[in-house]
């Protein structure tokens, strides 16, 4: 009879993969420079969602009845950055040191999962939304 | 980093077709929306705003008012209502103003129309003008509660707030015209009629000005104005008062917060430093908003955005709405609209709110 073995979710298969990907020792460059890589490429990805909500406060910043909604999308948005900017670390790494067959072996894609719904992250970027928010509001 | 991009191609080329429609597709959104985010119009949109204490007896908060009365009374729940507005705004902007009907637009050309800046140096001047026209109606008004209130005053000349750059009128910002060829200026509606018997681009005028505390003579002359269709100076120009602070009883003090600028809080700057000055609380406890500025024989007068300023009071829980008479019809009919509670009051002059606050006192 075969026995059905259950997947780990995207979730626990990205928190492996990153756990993989820190345990691999990169030069002192490459990890800068990967590092800096993944963050102007999330940020790219992000700007336009980021320009529109920072228009949408200008235009509708005094309804403070939207608050919520409006510190709900940073926060979904600063979650976004947070995974894409880990994915595009891994991928340049990747394409840096083609001859690392672990590095090769680890799936970007579920650590762009795994970071998206990074509690700790979470939970530090929304105290300070919120924290920052109530302040200008 | 080159290596990266190579990859990316590669692992383009070799995706199924359906990869590469989605691919194409979410490239062009990106675009698109950046588009959106980034391409400007030629609008101006005026939102509704927050509304600001401008006065205050309490010495802890002094800094962060327009106007520091030195009393011991309340005074109360009083607040001007601002407007928010965005000079050449995104298509995006434009999209998400469009479905709301509580948002305004106007046509903005960047030639003739005041840039942002210009807005703002217009908009200090206005407020500290009204400030101080606020204060002698407020003063002159509490006086006839209390004789020992006092405050005495000169009229310096015309302020020049703003000069257009086609302008050839030799004028500076913050110039104050005292003679227009050499007749004494006593009103701006005295400069006014002056100036209009002006009406070519060749004769000079002779306008004696105190620029930076020193008296001299500058010469003037008019260009044309394709928007007025007429020639002028380019330059806007108000009243200016000084207050002789030796004389003045209780004293104040003027902070310069811009953290909301403009003239139309006159009438409720009026009233909050009025209700500084009196002993019994003339707001009965209540949220008092309003909008229109304030003359120096006490007129309420017009402003812009008064639908904008309702939508904003009814946010802010206001009990009572007061407007000049030539902003009363739209003020009205916006309330109507929006199922505000709050009654609209018309009033001509300062006394007219002292009046219906009164009366609501006496029931």
């Amino acid at each position: 009879m075969d026995k059905q073995v259950k997947q780990p979710n995207f979730w626990v298969r990205g928190k492996i993969e990153q756990r993989k990907f820190y345990e691999i020792t990169l030069s002192t460059k490459t990890n800068i420079i990967t590092f800096l890589f993944g963050l102007i490429a999330g940020a790219l990805i992000i700007l336009p969602f980021g320009l529109m909500v920072i228009q949408f406060l200008m235009i509708y910043g005094y309804d403070f009845t939207i608050l919520t909604l409006y510190l709900t999308i940073i926060w979904v948005l600063i979650m976004l950055f947070n995974g894409l900017s880990n994915y595009f670390t891994v991928k340049l790494a990747q394409s840096y040191n083609k001859d690392m067959i672990t590095l090769q072996a680890i799936k970007p894609k579920y650590i762009f999962f795994y970071q998206i719904f990074n509690f700790g992250f979470g939970l530090v970027s929304l105290f300070i939304i919120i924290f920052f928010g109530l302040r200008f509001f | 980093m080159i290596q990266f991009f190579k990859d990316l191609i590669d692992g383009f080329k070799k995706s199924k077709l359906s990869r590469k429609i989605l691919y194409i597709s979410l490239m062009f959104i990106y675009v698109v929306l950046m588009l959106l985010v980034t391409v400007k119009v030629n609008v101006e949109v005026i939102t509704p705003g927050g509304v600001n204490a401008y006065v205050s007896t309490n010495e802890d908060l002094k800094q962060s008012v327009s106007v520091y009365v030195d009393t011991n009374n309340d005074v109360g729940e009083i607040f001007t209502v601002g407007v928010h507005t965005h000079k050449r705004i995104s298509v995006y902007q434009y999209l998400i103003s469009k479905i709301n009907k509580d948002i305004d637009f106007n046509d903005y050309d960047p030639k003739t129309d005041l840039s942002r800046d210009e807005d703002i140096q217009l908009g200090k001047k206005s407020k500290d003008q009204s400030i101080i026209n606020a204060l002698i109606v407020a003063y002159n008004e509490a006086k006839k509660v209390n004789e020992e209130i006092n405050i005495d005053y000169e009229y310096e000349g015309v302020l020049v707030a703003l000069v257009q750059n086609n302008s050839k009128a030799n004028l500076k910002p913050d110039d104050v015209i005292t003679h227009f060829n050499d007749e004494k200026i006593e009103s701006l509606s005295q400069f006014s009629s002056l100036n209009s018997t002006i009406t070519d681009a060749n004769t000079s005028i002779k306008l004696t000005v105190i620029r930076d505390g020193k008296t001299l003579d500058v010469y003037a002359k008019k260009v044309f104005s394709e928007e007025t269709n007429s020639y002028i100076l380019g330059v806007t120009v108000m009243d200016k008062y000084t207050i002789d602070k030796e004389t003045v009883f209780p004293n104040f003090e003027i902070h310069q917060n811009y953290s909301s600028i403009g003239g139309s809080g006159g009438a409720m700057t009026t009233l909050a430093i009025y209700n500084a000055l009196i002993e019994e609380d003339i707001t009965n406890g209540k949220r008092i908003i309003g909008t229109g500025t304030i003359s120096l024989d006490g007129k309420v007068g017009k402003i812009g955005g008064v639908s904008q300023k309702i939508v904003t009071a009814k946010l802010f829980a206001a009990d009572v709405f007061f407007v000049g008479p030539e902003d009363y019809e739209e003020a009205k009919a916006k309330a109507e609209e929006i199922k505000a509670e709050f009654p609209v009051v018309k009033v001509e002059t300062f006394s007219q709110i002292i009046e219906y606050l009164q009366g609501d006192i006496n029931g």
